[in-house]
């Protein structure tokens, strides 16, 4: 069981890694919620794996598994969730807005800035501009 | 346990800004004064609560509070010693006029400004409280996701696609600090910080494997926020897109992660036998590139805002020179310098963006467009230029010094001194260049002709109270030098002595029940 958690837990960060490298904003998304499955099983097995057993004190049982690193999946589970969520709608708005879902855009200076930048080179420079 | 009022003072600096959070936002569809007010009146109580713990963490050892009365290391831990005090004021003071700043219309761009801002307080003063590194990794993401909306805020393309980078950099830190914290729960068995201090002490050297691969993520998370290379190219474009309020208020947050840093060496890593050294080494060189990278980044940028930006950059490259060194003179040397360096970064964010406004259509852009005229915005950049580049008398100088004189025995001092000095030297020539760019240099008569002068927009009474009242706090720390720097050497023999933080926390090592795991 150890060596099948380990293998899913491998694929599932080598795949997350692979595509967070990719230009899209899609796909770096999708390589986020890969990488954070693969993150929320290693924090599972890092209470030991352990099968039947209850996380909570009862008579019954001299058995139990931790229930720490349930509890501590589960708040990084929501965390990721909400995180996931907000960066999508960045991702849906850097579309909407530049027309493009590219991770990596060149910079667009501010319309004002460059306007006055064009404005205020020296002289030199416009009239060779404008004699070519 | 005495249950008096203040014996809960630990947790008033999360609880204030969460509660006015929670206001905020209920009642988000109320004026903007409403808004204001609340806001206002919780810097104010922050302050006060900031000023009171630093009072009560200086005169004895520190404080823990155990949230919901779980006895450590069951339960969450809150622990306020002299650093988190420390971190907590210049915290409370840089939100005090971020916000009075961000409340001349900065605040009206966008929607829930106001609770955004206190979300993010939670966060950072959370990150500085907590005694427990999985409620070290909860404030972390609070912080981080107020601040990618705060980064957003105002809108503009730039923002957007600058916020994504972040996003997505910071979450794949948290995949990272999350692998940290399994190994160290799967390792030693617990996740409170003093307790991880003592159960590294019984693992063996030959052992140590994963515990130091943990420890070394863990340092690695923290240095991503505090943006030491080859993590730091993030940093530049993030800061420089945000408003200028909002970039006053990130000053802080590379200081979160170097404080991070500091805390988990000096308590658990630095005096175990599995762990120790395991920052030394690379760190130091790591910082030095750093500061390298920032003084040329600094003498390339283009706008203002930008080559504060980079002046964040650098001083958080000096600042993590500090956790190699290890001696106490250093570590308080880097205290003091952490503090000036945060009010100085955030006022000069504030002054770059007084001097946009001033300069209408060419923005805080380094290039010859019309002149300032203002004597006052000329002043506070002066001031603030030769506080940034170390120059004598301001703070930045006695800060360097401090830090020069403490690295002294170090085996690396001449590499130190080089480059803190050669870097001083590069800053000092782009700010003498972005100065005599801003307010000297008058553009060519003709085209002044040509240029209409563009919306001016006369910055209010608010944006200057808060720029030149961080200024004045920025002087207060050269005139109140002694006093400060005896606090950060308090603050430091404390963190140089992890028992009195361990002991705060957990009284008898010997009684926990624990559970012998596979």
């Amino acid at each position: 069981m150890e060596a099948m958690l380990a293998i899913a837990i491998g694929l599932l960060s080598s795949c997350g890694v692979y595509l967070m490298l990719r230009a899209r904003t899609f796909p770096v998304i999708l390589g986020l919620t890969l990488l954070s499955y693969a993150v929320n099983l290693f924090l599972f097995a890092s209470g030991r794996l352990v099968v039947n057993a209850p996380p909570i004190i009862s008579s019954e049982t001299s058995h139990y598994t931790d229930p720490i690193p349930q509890a501590l999946v589960l708040t990084a589970i929501v965390i990721g969730f909400g995180m996931t969520a907000y960066i999508v709608t960045l991702a849906l708005r850097g579309l909407s807005e530049s027309g493009g879902d590219h991770v990596d855009m060149p910079e667009i200076v501010d319309n004002n800035a460059t306007e006055a930048a064009i404005d205020s080179r020296p002289p030199a420079a416009s009239q060779k501009e404008q004699q070519s | 346990m005495h249950h008096s009022i203040m014996s809960h003072s630990p947790i008033l600096p999360i609880l204030i800004p969460f509660v006015s959070s929670m206001l905020l936002l209920m009642l988000s569809s109320r004026k903007a004064c409403l808004h204001r007010g609340i806001s206002a009146l919780a810097a104010i109580l922050l302050l006060a609560a900031s000023t009171h713990l630093l009072l009560l963490t200086d005169n004895g050892s520190p404080l823990s509070y155990a949230l919901g009365d779980w006895t450590p290391p069951f339960g969450i831990t809150l622990v306020a010693d002299r650093l988190a005090a420390l971190g907590l004021m210049v915290t409370s003071i840089l939100a005090a006029a971020a916000l009075l700043y961000a409340s001349a219309g900065f605040d009206q761009k966008g929607r829930h400004f106001h609770a955004i801002f206190q979300l993010q307080l939670v966060g950072i003063n959370g990150a500085f409280l907590t005694g427990d590194v999985f409620n070290l990794f909860v404030f972390f993401e609070v912080m981080l996701l107020a601040s990618y909306i705060l980064l957003a805020h105002g809108g503009g393309l730039n923002k957007s696609r600058a916020g994504f980078a972040y996003v997505t950099l910071n979450l794949a830190g948290s995949a990272v600090f999350l692998i940290a914290l399994g190994l160290i729960y799967g390792t030693l068995g617990t996740l409170n910080l003093a307790d991880i201090a003592l159960q590294l002490q019984s693992i063996p050297a030959e052992e140590s494997a994963l515990v130091r691969v943990a420890g070394a993520l863990l340092i690695t998370v923290f240095v991503l926020k505090a943006a030491v290379l080859p993590l730091s190219f993030w940093l530049p474009h993030a800061y420089a897109a945000a408003g200028p309020a909002v970039a006053a208020l990130f000053a802080i947050m590379t200081k979160v992660g170097i404080v991070a840093v500091l805390r988990v060496q000096m308590i658990a890593f630095d005096s175990a036998p599995a762990t120790a050294g395991l920052v030394g080494d690379w760190l130091i060189i790591a910082a030095l590139a750093t500061i390298v990278f920032a003084a040329l980044g600094i003498l390339t940028a283009k706008s203002l805002q930008a080559l504060v930006a980079w002046l964040v950059l650098a001083s958080a490259g000096v600042l993590l020179i500090v956790p190699s060194l290890g001696n106490s003179l250093a570590t308080a040397a880097g205290l003091y310098y952490l503090v000036q360096s945060a009010i100085a970064g955030a006022a000069f964010f504030m002054l770059a963006g007084l001097i946009r406004d001033a300069r209408g259509r060419a923005g805080d852009g380094l290039f010859r467009a019309e002149k300032i005229s203002s004597i006052t915005l000329q002043v506070g950049f002066l001031l603030l230029a030769a506080t940034a580049a170390g120059l004598p008398p301001f703070s930045g100088f006695v800060g360097k010094l401090m830090l020069l004189s403490a690295a002294s025995q170090s085996s690396l001092a001449a590499a130190i001194w080089a480059v803190i000095l050669v870097s001083g030297l590069l800053t000092t020539v782009a700010l003498a260049k972005a100065g005599s760019r801003l307010f000297w240099e008058a553009p060519q008569e003709d085209e002044a002709h040509e240029q209409p002068a563009g919306p001016v927009a006369a910055g209010s009474w608010r944006q200057y109270l808060s720029t030149f009242g961080l200024v004045a706090v920025s002087i207060l720390l050269v005139i109140l030098a002694r006093p400060v720097s005896d606090f950060t050497q308090r603050t430091a023999a404390q963190l140089h002595e992890p028992s009195q933080y361990i002991e705060a926390v957990i009284s008898d090592h010997a009684a926990i029940p624990r559970m012998t795991r596979p």
